[in-house]
């Protein structure tokens, strides 16, 4: 089970190279679940304290899913206690071809994002009928 | 092949120990628990803040007693989700519940929170007689 996770993971959703490189320093890395249907991949992506306009999603020539926040949400200066700072966010993910990246739907609901990409028709699963 | 497998879990496990570091960061106990909170105090207000995603203000619940702050609730899975295979979690999922020791006496009918973009606002008035007084000097 954990094998098949594993090798389905590196085949769809690799973390690249890209995201390595910029994502150190100036921007939080936002915690992701990755799910897969035999029509489509989601994203579901926690950006807490951003806005709906402040989100940019793209899929560049390398099939390089990135998203990108603006985290304006303010609080006070000096904490007394203090477990999470307020930043942007900034995830990458290598997506297969089978995806069409021309058909990505996102919405942002209450600080969770959440972005669907499509199976392309010719790598959906085929139902072959048997015939008589 | 095991090769390729090695490295890539090994660059994750570096990748959440960075991520540790950030979240981590400022903090005076080791490890947090769900849901990150910050506290801040100023004059008037003790304000508690907690990074809780996805959730609206029906789905959280907020008690105080005894000087305690409770903040409790659920992180449900996602309805689309149930049918579909999981290749990655990160995000935490199910019941939680964080409790804050105060450490002032709080106005305990004027405690007031709100939710944006998932995060929740505590705020919490001081009572009068732990706010700091300015004393006047009386003249002769």
């Amino acid at each position: 089970m954990t094998t098949d996770l594993e090798k389905r993971e590196k085949q769809e959703v690799n973390n690249t190279a890209a995201e390595q490189m910029n994502s150190s320093g100036m921007a939080y890395s936002p915690d992701v679940d990755i799910y897969v249907s035999d029509n489509e991949v989601l994203f579901a992506v926690d950006i807490p304290g951003v806005n709906r306009g402040d989100v940019s999603i793209q899929v560049d020539e390398t099939d390089t899913l990135i998203i990108r926040a603006k985290n304006s949400h303010k609080e006070p200066e000096a904490a007394t206690l203090r477990q999470y700072r307020i930043g942007d966010y900034y995830r990458a993910f290598q997506i297969s071809e089978d995806y069409d990246k021309d058909k990505v739907q996102a919405k942002l609901e209450n600080g969770l994002l959440q972005v669907a990409i499509p199976k392309k028709e010719s790598a959906k699963p085929k139902k072959i009928e048997i015939k008589a | 092949m095991l090769w390729d497998i090695d490295i890539f879990s090994e660059m994750e496990r570096l990748r959440r120990e960075m991520n540790g570091l950030f979240s981590n960061y400022g903090q005076s106990s080791g490890s947090a628990t769900y849901p990150l909170m910050n506290v801040y105090d100023d004059k008037d207000n003790i304000i508690v803040t907690a990074e809780l995603p996805g959730l609206v203000k029906d789905q959280v619940e907020i008690t105080f007693s005894d000087g305690i702050l409770t903040v409790s609730g659920k992180q449900q899975p996602l309805a689309k989700t149930k049918n579909m295979s999981v290749v990655r979690k990160e995000r935490p999922e199910g019941n939680f519940e964080k409790t804050v020791r105060l450490p002032t006496q709080i106005k305990q009918d004027a405690i007031k929170a709100s939710f944006s973009n998932g995060i929740l606002t505590i705020n919490m008035p001081k009572a009068e007689e732990v706010k700091p007084k300015t004393i006047a000097i009386e003249a002769k």
